[in-house]
């Protein structure tokens, strides 16, 4: 019977859990119930009960109290009372520590909040279509035979119909072509409107654009159908109901309106007014082309796969489809099928030959801010901790004092973190508040065009908290488990120098991380603004000051060009007039060309535009040989060419001049009459490429204005007036160059801008964080500073020496930092084909600067720690 | 101490005093499968025991080791007079409740 014994590890078990007390009744009474089982139920159904009592004998009454859960059992809510109470007293004691740890947290987490509302909102674009997964956009790639690829978003008009029954896998695809500029008329109400497309059917079903009214399914069915915003709707039809209203669009054709959309969501890569039904659109005279075109790439294409598919795979079947059709054997051809939650970020590479308003974000910018966002909250939340262990030294005797009255070190650990985490929880909600506050501000800064989502606020909130919580908790970590491990005595007994030693080398550490992080975003911000300077100085090869871009509808132009030109030039503040089909700043699209007497294989891509007479004299570029168009050729009209230096190259032509150049798809060659400098019409992230000049056979509608030198205002007006009385009802829409020049770094000036904001705020916490640490330790030192002076230290030698060290770290932070701005700074520059070489003179002028600040920080508490009076600090020895 | 009895609390009480000196954890458990038919585990009675000693109810010390047990020690309850005055408190008004059904109810029709 004795034999029979329950299973030893289960009884091991209970021990190890059960409290000592209980321990023994209540083995015996299972030991009891495990024999009567036995007799009655067997040995095994007698060890599965016994196994399984042990297991539910786990209570609150049974289980072990750990040493502090004794003490905290019964009164926690007391005690956390009492900790809050003790924890304000303590900040309440040391109001300049808790303000600047406070608020210089705050700052630091408000600034990641309005980064991370930004980054969000970036990586929202696109996705708030219903079918985002599976729509794509196809991209066209071709690498011509100077080698060079060239990406580009648009694709021929044939494409999308030649789709049809070839492609099982795609569900829906649809074209757009975008408006250059129409004119609309309702009643006495007219609008030159250029933010819109020509649409297939099955826009609005693939995209889920929301609609006030109108069928997605067949709005833009039928030809002259308009679908256009609640906005633009209201410009024309005031209050009333604009669907099923009629609009004219170009004095020519009647629109219906089928649809009205409701407010664009601005996260959208595709931002339009209005939608006109694509059988509407009739291709320019001029052009050469028709819808049934392979070669023309002048529209966008968007296809709705099925689910499931590889877009990969399906860029062969489009590239055979297009070999099928084509007679031209272009192998350097390709089609690349882009998912459309990669468009806005990754379509930076890609040229869009149309200038439609197509919106594109900056991965370089998103990384540069999470980067930065991430070192301000390293900083920020450094000063904390360092802030946090040099006060809490100066409590030391407190602590000794809690233990000899019997507190525990899991209760002062326990103390001490919830002093730190109500610290950062209050600074949490100063920064929220803070954010809210600024957004608006930095919001327009930025150009954004975001509000405050208050529901991402109020989701953004438990994700805060515990990051800040998990702050709160590693700042406080240090000096709680520091403190509660020194032993009461020696807390007690009046040791200044131990207490100030404790956590030293953490708080060196921490300054040095701050500082190289500040150097680093002082260097940064010096080459990016140096960088962005650089690309609007560089020369163009072109005169950018003084003139004006006009923008007139073809029909304006064809009727008053020559006119107004012949008027406006009697004006003596008027020193030439020029027109072309595209202006400096805007992409020029590519042309084929083809030496005369050279084999067809030999075509070559280079970039043109269709120019005026004094276009050259207009633009300020320099002719090298030969002339310009001229009035007086006529033959220029129709067969001259003039080349950049740098297409006589890629032509390969020794003697250009007077040399005929076939310009397709016009019949006849081309006489060169002309060899100019290069010059870069487009941003200076792209080198200059070999481009050729043709005066205009299809409709062009920039009129180029060169104004003389002084007083820009008075002569604007001027020509206002001249321009009033020459075309009266033609508007005169002007924009100047060097304005829209610099409107292609509007993202680097974002970016650089937005850096020195951040940066400053960097190495603003930064100082806070070393101005509240140094005057700690002044306070500590001043009996020091007084005995000094006793022995007749002079001011000077006792504020060096209480500031030295600091001088030594920063010097060391900046070793630190410099070789890794280096490298960070120099991938950033690669971006760009023409960049600053970075000098040592930027590290240096960075550590200078920030030293000098950390002086200008420190010196105040050094004057002060200079000027005690020996007899106030030394009284009480 | 003003606490309650609760129903189980209430029979582990009634057995605690019933047993005298002799009521443990085991013994308590078993007359409530005996006598009442009703399945427990061992690990509620003893938490109601224990919470009966929060309670002031019962009064415990250890006595009684034996073979069986593993020559371990019961703990042995007895109860309080606070005990007996809250088992006399439920017993009156369960009385005063009975005493409200008229006859009939319970004794005439079935």
């Amino acid at each position: 019977m004795l034999s029979k014994r329950p299973p030893g590890w289960a009884e091991r078990f209970f021990e190890f859990y059960c409290r000592d007390e209980l321990s023994e009744s209540i083995l015996g009474d299972l030991q009891e119930r495990f024999h009567h089982d036995c007799q009655k139920l067997g040995k095994m159904r007698a060890q599965l009960n016994y196994c399984l009592n042990i297991l539910r004998f786990m209570n609150r009454y049974t289980l072990r109290k750990t040493r502090y859960s004794q003490h905290q059992n019964k009164g926690f809510g007391i005690m956390l009372y009492h900790h809050l109470q003790t924890a304000y007293r303590h900040l309440a004691k040391h109001k300049l520590y808790t303000a600047l740890n406070i608020f210089g947290l705050a700052i630091g987490l408000a600034s990641c909040l309005l980064i991370a509302k930004f980054l969000v909102n970036e990586l929202s674009y696109d996705r708030f279509h219903d079918n985002t997964e599976t729509i794509h956009r196809i991209n066209t790639h071709f690498a011509g035979n100077s080698g060079a690829l060239t990406k580009m978003v648009n694709t021929p008009p044939a494409l999308i119909p030649g789709l049809g029954n070839v492609f099982p896998e795609v569900e829906k695809s649809t074209r757009l072509r975008y408006v250059t500029r129409v004119l609309l008329e309702q009643g006495d109400t007219r609008f030159y409107e250029t933010n819109g497309f020509y649409a297939d059917s099955l826009f609005l079903e693939i995209f889920s654009f929301p609609l006030v009214s109108g069928s997605r399914s067949t709005a833009l069915d039928q030809p002259n159908s308009i679908v256009m915003s609640e906005a633009m709707a209201s410009k024309y039809f005031g209050d009333d109901d604009p669907f099923g209203k009629r609009i004219n669009l170009n004095n020519e054709v009647t629109l219906k309106v089928t649809g009205v959309l409701a407010a664009m969501p601005t996260n959208s890569h595709l931002q339009f007014d209005f939608l006109i039904s694509f059988p509407t659109y009739e291709v320019p005279e001029g052009y050469f082309s028709d819808l049934s075109s392979w070669s023309w790439l002048g529209f966008l294409s968007y296809l709705q796969l099925k689910e499931d598919v590889d877009p990969a795979a399906m860029e062969g079947k489009l590239e055979q489809l297009y070999r099928d059709n084509t007679s031209e054997n272009r192998a350097d051809y390709h089609f690349n099928v882009q998912p459309l939650g990669d468009i806005y970020l990754g379509s930076g590479a890609l040229v869009d030959d149309l200038a439609s308003n197509l919106q594109g974000g900056n991965p370089v910018t998103l990384y540069a801010l999470g980067i930065v966002a991430l070192l301000i909250l390293l900083i920020a939340s450094f000063n904390f901790m360092n802030l946090s262990v040099a006060v809490s030294v100066s409590r030391a005797k407190e602590i000794g004092l809690r233990k000899m009255l019997g507190a525990n070190n899991g209760g002062i650990i326990v103390q001490l973190l919830t002093e730190s985490i109500v610290l950062a929880t209050g600074a949490l909600a100063i920064a929220y508040l803070l954010g809210v506050l600024a957004f608006p501000y930095v919001s327009e800064m930025m150009e954004w065009h975001i509000g405050i989502d208050w529901t991402q606020v109020l989701l953004s909130f438990p994700l805060a908290l515990t990051i800040v919580a998990l702050l709160g908790v590693l700042a406080g970590a240090y000096p709680a488990f520091i403190l509660s491990g020194n032993r009461a005595l020696a807390a007690l007994k009046k040791d200044v120098r131990s207490g100030l030693r404790s956590g030293y080398g953490l708080r060196k550490l921490l300054i040095v991380l701050q500082f190289s992080i500040s150097v680093a975003l002082i260097a940064s911000t010096i080459v990016v603004t140096k960088q962005i300077a650089h690309l609007s100085d560089h020369e163009l090869g072109f005169d950018r000051e003084n003139v004006l871009i006009v923008k007139l509808l073809p029909q304006d132009m064809a009727e008053h060009y020559q006119t107004l030109k012949k008027e406006l030039l009697k004006k003596s503040f008027i020193t030439s007039i020029s027109r072309g089909e595209r202006s400096m700043g805007d992409p020029w699209p590519v042309n084929n060309l083809l030496v005369d007497g050279q084999h067809e294989s030999e075509v070559k891509q280079i970039l043109g535009n269709h120019v005026g007479v004094d276009f050259i004299k207009t633009m300020g570029i320099t002719i090298k040989e030969g002339r310009s168009f001229s009035e007086e050729f006529s033959a220029d009209r129709t067969n001259s060419i003039i080349l950049s230096e740098k297409a006589v190259d890629y032509l390969g032509l020794d003697e250009p001049i007077g040399k005929k150049v076939w310009y397709f798809p016009l019949d006849g060659p081309r006489t060169v009459i002309g060899v100019v400098e290069d010059f870069n019409f487009l941003s200076l992230h792209h080198e200059v490429s070999p481009m050729v000049l043709i005066m205009p056979f299809i409709d062009v509608d920039y009129m180029f204005v060169r104004l003389s030198q002084e007083s820009i205002g008075q002569k604007i007006a001027a020509l206002q007036a001249a321009w009033r009385e020459t075309a009266p009802g033609v508007p005169l829409d002007f924009q100047f160059l060097d304005s829209r020049l610099n409107k292609l770094y509007d993202k680097e000036e974002n970016l650089s801008s937005l850096i020195s904001v951040f940066s400053g705020l960097a190495v603003m916490l930064a100082c806070l964080g070393l101005y509240g640490l140094i005057a700690f330790s002044v306070s500590r030192r001043r009996k020091e500073a007084g005995i000094r002076k006793v022995l007749g230290a002079s001011m000077i030698s006792i504020m060096v020496r209480f500031s030295r060290q600091y001088i030594v770290l920063i010097a060391l932070a900046s070793l630190i930092a410099i070789p890794l701005a280096q490298y960070l700074l120099n991938y950033w520059l690669e971006g760009f084909a023409y960049r600053i070489e970075i000098g040592w003179w930027v590290y240096f002028a960075s550590t200078t600067a920030l030293i000098l600040l950390a002086i200008i920080t420190i010196s105040h508490q050094a004057i002060s720690a200079a000027l005690v009076n020996p007899v106030t600090v030394l009284r009480d020895e | 101490m003003k606490a309650n009895l609760g129903e189980f609390e209430e029979i582990v009480l009634l057995l605690v005093a019933g047993q005298h000196d002799q009521a443990y954890g085991l013994s308590i458990t078993e007359a409530i499968e005996n006598e009442l038919g009703r399945s427990v585990t061992l690990s509620s009675v003893h938490t109601a025991l224990y919470r009966l000693e929060d309670k002031g109810f019962v009064e415990s010390r250890l006595g009684g080791a034996s073979p069986t047990r593993g020559g371990r020690r019961k703990r042995l309850y007895i109860i309080t007079g606070p005990g007996k005055a809250a088992l006399k408190k439920t017993m009156a008004a369960r009385v005063k409740l009975w005493q409200m059904i008229p006859d009939f109810v319970i004794e005439g029709a079935h």
